[in-house]
């Protein structure tokens, strides 16, 4: 055999054995992939967490409930449940068994990540879809800096036409790229190439081991990520939806002045397409489904609820709901109270099981038609 | 098709299995195919234009041999294709012109898209037309023609081939060569390395000192001109190395375009070494014909001013690319009456410290020149000028990236030179262990440092 065949044959080896052991090799001491819930930690990394997800949904079986958000849903470090596990408790009582509620929301996720989470979901058929969306994703100071947070899923949003004709726009007020339009083909490739290849799904994952982040972003003098924790045990599941165990610390302090950078409506709005976008494709889906705008803590935020600016921007918000049929409802109303809030919107046990229990009440006639018997 | 895109990770090993395994009298015609696929990838209307191109300059290199007036038909030939080129190319750049000077600002915005490589396949068209002019044989065999015209791995960016050596290649009876197919390997593993991990990291930083809004520091501007120097070269000779490597994957050889460039020195030296197959055109087709050396003193100057401004005006139809070609022009015509006039100074320059020293000025130079080159309008290249002589403004930009790429320039270059039997062209036959390491590490490497969003390569839009 010649030396250059020799070194062709012994290269691709390595790089063969190099992929086929990543995965075991990470999986030994970190909780990588999707088991039973989306890995608080890990869905920053991987780009197949929701291909996972949709897996093991197909695999359980049943009637599978998706609750699409954020950190607000997402909630997992919580002892005492995140909504989703309280709303699959309820369901199961009311509905039976088989109703399973997968926590689909990714901490810091923007509407545009929504959206790209919902269109997978959505190719998918679930039973049942719950869709959070919040204040802060409507506001200038967040979306002109940062659409996405989860640029992976950039794809997913970028085969859509009505994203084509407004790229321009957006890309203009971004300082991190956008994905230009793009086509199935090409996101079907990148999809399985990330199947393929864990060298390049995890990428990520192992800068952030190698180098306490992205090699580069650290060149240009950011800050190293926090540590990651190997193997996080996820918290006990409460035994029923009015056990609320102890609650973490409340933190008053985090007040997000974004709150009140308004008007919404001052450049083209990412957040407010992707919402449209978001009711408009689950309203061509057929798929049954309630959305709402969740709650911020009044009483950490001041006199925001007054301000004309605020008003005028829920109004936008609520402008692009009435479009559509979907059942919309604002959280203010239903948890008016500073105890539900761990801070200016992240919720403490009884917040959850307080907006779990008004999702119930004020959509029971959807839920009914769409899981019972 | 980018290159360095998953489409083209996809395509390329499709076609070379394909290739080698149809019979050898399919191969050419499945080389076009593949080509038109590549080419009509993006904008599938563009790949009437290089067919009509492609039979209206097989059609003149016939016209042209058996012609009683040659120099009449290459005449119409080249105007045809400079005409597209220019209709392409120069049109916006013309009536945007024309309706300032002409403070005619109800002019209607034209807005003609560039198809892509439009530059690159029409000098190749100029270099087969005037070649047969000047005696050589025309390729008759059109589907050999039209994949010299269309061939994908050095479609869109070059290297700008010629003809004799490629048609030699086409009609020769391609064996499969192991030896060709590592080093074609290699330089694409290389060459995606320089563009996905180096030149693309390095585009935000450049981009940000040169930014339309604000003006880097003094300290910020000179990081911001080092870190374009890097990332043009690594964009631009990984697109080399990959079409290259590519190419070879295939049983061909395309012309070297780079050769450690920014360890040139002087001017004359750099234009040997960036771009090769571009200077060399622009030698042949343009610089001698104009007369090239051998006319007076000042004839010469001219010539050489004149084709390094159409060198410029080639890369884009913006009068800071003229300018920073007139620059170059400048720089070759001063070097010229350098060493024609001082002799003192020979022993020196011919030194190892003379020649580090040259080296670092040329670098430098050709800098200065990169502030023309990348800056959006000559206003913005003073302004950016002044900020490198001590004026700057505020914007401050991370010189870690340009650190690192320079570490690895000045690394590679090194290896180049003193492990040629490692990692240079000449592959060692007992060094293939070390060879297969290298080549899987720098693959894994590049697929995860690879950024979320690849960059087109530069040179596509010219």
């Amino acid at each position: 055999m010649k030396p250059a065949s020799l070194a062709l044959a012994l290269a691709i080896t390595l790089m063969v054995l190099a992929n086929a052991a990543l995965v075991p090799a990470l999986r030994a001491f970190y909780d990588v992939g999707y088991s039973g819930r989306v890995s608080p930690q890990f869905v920053t990394y991987d780009p197949l967490s929701i291909e996972d997800m949709l897996a093991t949904a197909d695999r359980v079986g049943g009637r599978s409930v998706f609750w699409i958000g954020d950190s607000i849903v997402h909630g997992r470090s919580l002892p005492g449940g995140d909504s989703p596990r309280l709303l699959e408790i309820e369901l199961q009582r009311r509905f039976g068994p088989d109703v399973h509620v997968y926590n689909a929301a990714m901490p810091a996720a923007r509407t545009g990540d929504k959206y790209a989470v919902l269109l997978r979901i959505l190719a998918h058929r679930p039973s049942f879809i719950v869709l959070e969306l919040k204040y802060l994703e409507f506001s200038r100071a967040q979306v002109e800096s940062l659409p996405f947070r989860y640029p992976y899923l950039n794809g997913v949003v970028a085969e859509d036409p009505a994203y084509a004709d407004r790229y321009r726009d957006f890309a203009r007020y971004v300082s991190t790229p956008l994905a230009p339009p793009t086509t199935p083909l090409r996101n079907e490739l990148e999809r399985r190439a990330n199947a393929i290849l864990s060298v390049v799904r995890f990428r990520t994952l192992l800068q952030d081991i190698a180098f306490s982040g992205d090699l580069f972003a650290r060149m240009m003098g950011a800050a190293p990520d926090p540590p990651i924790v190997s193997r996080p045990s996820a918290p006990a599941a409460p035994a029923n939806i009015g056990d609320p165990r102890s609650t973490p610390a409340r933190d008053p302090s985090n007040f997000t002045p974004a709150y009140s950078s308004g008007p919404f409506d001052a450049f083209p709005n990412a957040g407010l397409f992707f919402a449209d976008r978001s009711l408009e494709a689950l309203e061509r889906s057929g798929v049954p489904a309630v959305s709402y705008l969740a709650a911020i803590n009044h009483s950490l935020v001041g006199s925001l609820a007054a301000d004309e600016r605020f008003r005028s921007n829920v109004s936008l918000v609520t402008q692009i709901v009435a479009r559509h049929s979907v059942p919309f409802q604002i959280d203010d109303a239903v948890l008016p109270e500073d105890r539900f809030f761990l801070d200016t919107e992240h919720l403490t046990v009884e917040g959850h099981v307080a907006m779990v229990q008004r999702l119930l009440a004020d959509n029971a006639s959807v839920f009914q038609q769409a899981l019972g018997r | 098709m980018l290159f360095a895109s998953l489409d083209y990770l996809v395509f390329l090993p499709i076609v070379v299995t394909t290739y080698w395994l149809a019979p050898r009298r399919w191969r050419n015609l499945l080389l076009l195919v593949a080509s038109y696929v590549f080419y009509m990838w993006f904008i599938p209307a563009y790949g009437l234009l290089i067919f009509a191109l492609a039979v209206g300059n097989y059609l003149f290199g016939l016209w042209i041999a058996r012609s009683s007036h040659p120099s009449r038909v290459l005449a119409l030939g080249i105007a045809l294709d400079l005409g597209v080129l220019a209709f392409f190319k120069y049109t916006n750049l013309l009536v945007t012109t024309a309706a300032g000077l002409l403070r005619a600002a109800d002019w209607p915005t034209v807005n003609i898209l560039l198809p892509l490589g439009i530059s690159f396949f029409t000098f190749e068209f100029v270099h087969y037309i005037v070649d047969i002019r000047r005696g050589s044989v025309p390729i008759h065999d059109f589907t050999n023609f039209h994949l010299f015209a269309s061939f994908f791995p050095s479609q869109i960016a070059g290297p700008i081939k010629r003809f004799q050596p490629f048609h030699a290649q086409l009609i020769r009876d391609r064996r499969f060569d192991v030896v060709l197919f590592e080093q074609g390997t290699w330089l694409i593993v290389r060459g995606l390395a320089k563009k996905v991990v180096l030149a693309d990291h390095l585009g935000p930083i450049v981009a940000s000192a040169f930014a339309p809004v604000g003006v880097p520091d003094t300290a910020s501007a000179w990081i911001g001109i080092y870190a374009f120097a890097l990332q043009i070269y690594f964009d631009f000779s990984g697109y080399t190395d990959i079409g290259r490597g590519s190419a070879q994957l295939l049983g061909f050889r395309l012309p070297e375009n780079f050769m450690q460039p920014y360890f040139a020195v002087g001017f004359r030296d750099f234009w040997r070494r960036w771009h090769m197959s571009l200077s060399s055109w622009l030698r042949d087709y343009v610089y001698i014909p104009l007369g090239g050396s051998r006319r007076r003193p000042l004839r010469t100057a001219a010539n050489l001013l004149a084709t390094m401004t159409l060198g410029g005006m080639w890369h884009g139809a913006a009068w800071h690319f003229a300018v920073w070609g007139f620059f170059h022009g400048i720089g070759l015509v001063s070097e010229h009456l350098v060493t024609a006039v001082a002799s003192a100074g020979r022993t020196f320059a011919a030194s190892a410290i003379g020649r580090g020293v040259l080296a670092l000025l040329t670098f430098h130079a050709v800098c200065a020149g990169w502030v023309l080159f990348r800056a959006p309008d000559l206003a913005g290249a003073e302004r950016y000028l002044r900020a490198l002589a001590g004026h700057g403004g505020n914007v401050v930009v991370p010189s870690g990236p340009v650190s690192f790429a320079l570490g690895v320039y000045l690394v590679s270059v090194a290896a180049e030179r003193f492990f040629p039997t490692v990692f240079g062209t000449v592959l060692g036959a007992r060094a293939w262990p070390a060879r297969a390491v290298a080549y899987a590490a720098i693959a894994l490497a590049t697929a995860i440092l690879v950024p979320q969003t690849i960059e087109r390569f530069i040179y596509f839009q010219f």
